[in-house]
């Protein structure tokens, strides 16, 4: 084989090379040394062509061929240009026609509704990686928010197993996702996460981000309950203050010493282990807040005295003395209570979903009244519970096992109550929310890592705090169409279909073929 | 465009008078007559079903059986569009390389037509071709929308059934363009039908490879994908941008084959 003819055949495939190192970088392999090396082999083969058959490639550029193959080049260029240009504006700037009857790929009403609604820049940052099988269904809903409202709404997708730091910042096990919704900009703008939304969930996460930034979340001190700034080498709610600004909320301290009322701006009021009596003033000005519509968490531990009993007897809780104990379903300790005996509340639904356990060191149990002294109008539940063997241990220090007198069976460790308060005069909102905890120390810095027990506070907050109704969306479909063959019916349509309609146009050609044939 | 459109009946008459294109349009109709047949039996067993057992019984995936549209004519059209990425190629090879073939296309480069008039006036007459075929296959819901019925009287969602259609019809034209170009570059057939399907398969599986990779090449690869573009379309929801991206693969294509066409000039 002649030299000129091996630089031929290295030129093409050198060409080969070249135009198929993008493959191999995108598609194939994702290395980028083999991909670069394919390239310059590539290149290197090219040239080695040029530099053979300069000679002829010189006279060729100077033959009509030459200016021929410059023009489609250039031309074929220009044209593609345009069209990614076109494509690129078609793709931003996409518009859609839904002509389904029931619209089934457009936004509920409501959705569009809070989306025109939104007063700050909203963001979706979807921890999901690429092969997770709701991928393409997720960005499907991302991008019809976007296009819907592209100034205040955008999203981004992370695969959690390239960016592990991020993953790390919210808890994220290997195999789980997690769309982190925020609102505002930067690191420390308030956020929720959901996993996995549909459009009821997205959007009702949207209007909770709404509605928390209005909200104040008052915690009460002057009676030693938990500080907000932990002093040094002390306990403190520093976690609990950084995920409520996180959330949204505004959290900060409140001393109702010489107040009449708590702040009219209060959405939510926290007692966090109070260990001292309120004086009387506070308790009424307490009781005037929930008599207005207030929301109120009440957090208390064992061995602590508040002044408080009946307040909370007036919307159905008392306290009990002693410490909740269970003998099976504890964490090694029968005072460390383990849980997963829930309420049918909403609080605790989501804890329910996720199987979470809940546990609750040296907690108080709570008996809840049902009539006598709670306000009129007052329904109290019952959100977490013990197991049915737990007894409540009046001294705690001296004796591990029930003794005669003391309380037994299944305890109440958490409880919601409410109360409906639209005639209340100088209304807050319409209904009084109260959740009361037999145990403070969950809320601690030390203790706030603890998934089930975070989440419960949360979800008691959000329970509590909410002024925003969730709006409810109907999942859209087309309507129902039905189809009934007789056995008849369907063996016609078969024949016609499978038998008749293809033989007629086989012979429609047969015939073609035949007379043209004959002719 | 008079001598194109004269280009184009041509076309039409040569093949309508050939045994091939009967071929060809049995093979899609018959084909596409048993996957109708098979969806509308499908149909109708898990409509049976729901009926038994209600539809919060049966597996999720059923629900798309409630609906005579979703359930047998978004699936059919999702059948032709992979019939006719098939099909095209056996339609679109033989209208330049038949002629290089036989050796008439130098014969028609030395009349006074332009390049432009011959690349139009073939493709027209491809694309009628193509249409003829998928056209058959309307058929189906015509039949369904006598036997079937929905609550307001009609058994089909007729928008979506005709834009699904008109999806069907735009991939048509899009296979046909690029297998324009590549009849133009050879005088096989067989090797220009073969390499239609090399070029049109890969490229509407391109979603399946967008889903493994990372933003933003996923949503490039995305986009570039023949099925991401059509799925929507035969779901009910048109858009612009899957307009504008098989508007501009069938005006690429054809550039390439005018341009192919004019090389033969300087060959």
């Amino acid at each position: 084989m002649r030299a000129n003819h091996v630089t031929r055949v290295l030129g093409a495939f050198g060409l080969l090379l070249l135009l198929s190192s993008p493959f191999t970088l995108f598609l194939t392999s994702g290395s980028v040394a083999l991909a670069g090396g394919k390239a310059v082999l590539g290149a290197a083969m090219v040239a080695a062509y040029i530099v053979t058959h300069r000679r002829e490639l010189g006279r060729a550029g100077t033959r009509r061929t030459g200016r021929f193959l410059a023009s489609s080049v250039l031309t074929t260029l220009a044209v593609l240009g345009v069209l990614v240009a076109l494509n690129v504006v078609a793709f931003r700037e996409n518009q859609r026609w839904d002509l389904t009857q029931a619209r089934i790929f457009s936004l509920a009403p409501q959705t569009v509704q809070t989306l025109a609604g939104l007063k700050e820049k909203a963001h979706a940052l979807a921890l999901i990686p690429p092969t997770h099988p709701s991928y393409g269904e997720l960005e499907e809903l991302f991008r019809r928010y976007h296009e819907a409202a592209p100034e205040v709404f955008d999203y981004a997708f992370v695969d959690p197993r390239r960016e592990p730091s991020l993953a790390a910042q919210y808890q994220l096990k290997d195999g789980q996702t997690l769309v982190v919704i925020s609102r505002g900009e930067g690191d420390a703008a308030p956020h929720t996460t959901l996993p996995l939304p549909a459009e009821q969930e997205l959007t009702n996460a949207l209007l909770q981000l709404g509605a928390t930034g209005a909200q104040k979340v008052y915690f009460v001190e002057g009676h030693g309950e938990w500080p907000l700034e932990p002093p040094p080498g002390g306990d403190g709610l520093s976690e609990l203050r950084r995920q409520l600004q996180r959330e949204g909320y505004r959290p900060e301290p409140l001393n109702l010493l010489g107040r009449k009322e708590v702040p009219r701006d209060a959405g939510l009021v926290i007692i966090a282990g109070a260990k001292q009596d309120y004086t009387a003033p506070e308790v009424a000005a307490l009781r005037t807040y929930l008599g207005e519509g207030g929301r109120l968490l009440y957090f208390t531990d064992a061995n602590t005295e508040d002044g408080l009993g009946l307040f909370l007897a007036d919307y159905g809780v008392q306290v009990d003395d002693g410490v909740a104990a269970d003998p099976r379903f504890n964490s090694g300790n029968p005072f460390v209570l383990v849980s997963n005996f829930y309420g049918k509340h909403a609080i605790t639904r989501p804890l329910q979903e996720r199987g979470f356990n809940v546990q609750l060191p040296t907690a108080r149990s709570l008996t809840l009244i049902r009539e006598g002294f709670l306000l009129p109008g007052v329904t109290v539940e019952p959100v977490l519970l013990s197991s049915p063997y737990a007894w409540v241990e009046s001294r705690p220090l001296e004796d591990t096992t029930p003794s005669s007198g003391e309380k037994m069976g299944q305890l109440t460790l958490v409880a919601a109550a409410s109360r409906d308060t639209r005639a209340a005069e100088h209304k807050r909102f319409d209904e009084a929310r109260l959740v009361a905890v037999g145990e403070s120390e969950l809320l601690l810095d030390p203790n706030w890592r603890y998934e089930a027990n975070r989440n419960l506070v949360m979800n008691a907050l959000g329970w509590a705090s909410h002024q925003v109704e969730k709006i409810t969306l109907r999942p859209p479909d087309r309507e129902t169409s039905t189809l009934e063959l007789s056995e008849d019916q369907m063996r016609t349509l078969r024949f016609v279909s499978t038998d008749l309609f293809p033989l007629s146009l086989l012979g429609v050609g047969l015939a073609v073929w035949l007379s043209r044939r004959n002719r | 465009m008079r001598t194109a459109l004269a280009i184009a009946r041509k076309e039409l008459a040569v093949a309508f008078t050939t045994p091939w294109a009967y071929a060809v349009i049995t093979a899609m109709a018959a084909l596409s007559s048993f996957f109708f047949v098979s969806l509308l039996e499908q149909f109708q067993q898990v409509q049976s079903l729901a009926r038994e057992h209600g539809w919060s019984r049966l597996p999720p995936d059923s629900i798309v059986y409630r609906n005579l549209t979703d359930g047998v004519v978004v699936q059919l059209w999702g059948v032709v569009l992979v019939l006719t990425l098939c099909v095209s190629p056996f339609l679109s090879m033989r209208l330049f390389a038949e002629e290089k073939r036989q050796k008439t296309f130098a014969l028609l480069l030395t009349t006074p037509v332009r390049p432009v008039d011959i690349v139009l006036g073939k493709y027209l007459g491809g694309l009628g071709l193509i249409f003829v075929t998928l056209g058959l296959t309307l058929v189906f819901p015509v039949l369904l929308s006598v036997v079937g019925s929905g609550p307001s009287g009609s058994a089909l969602e007729w928008p979506t059934v005709l834009l699904g259609y008109g999806a069907v019809l735009l991939w048509g034209a899009t296979c046909m363009a690029v297998g324009l170009f590549i009849s133009a570059l050879t005088e096989s057939q067989m090797l220009a039908a073969f390499l239609t399907f090399t070029v049109l398969l890969p490229w509407m599986l391109l979603r399946g490879v967008a889903q493994s990779t990372a933003e933003p090449l996923r949503s490039f690869l995305s986009y570039l994908s023949f099925d991401t573009q059509l799925q929507g379309m035969i779901q009910g929801m048109l858009e612009a941008q899957a307009l504008v991206f098989f508007a501009s693969v069938i005006l690429f294509s054809l550039l390439l084959t005018h341009r192919a066409v004019e090389a033969q000039r300087y060959a």
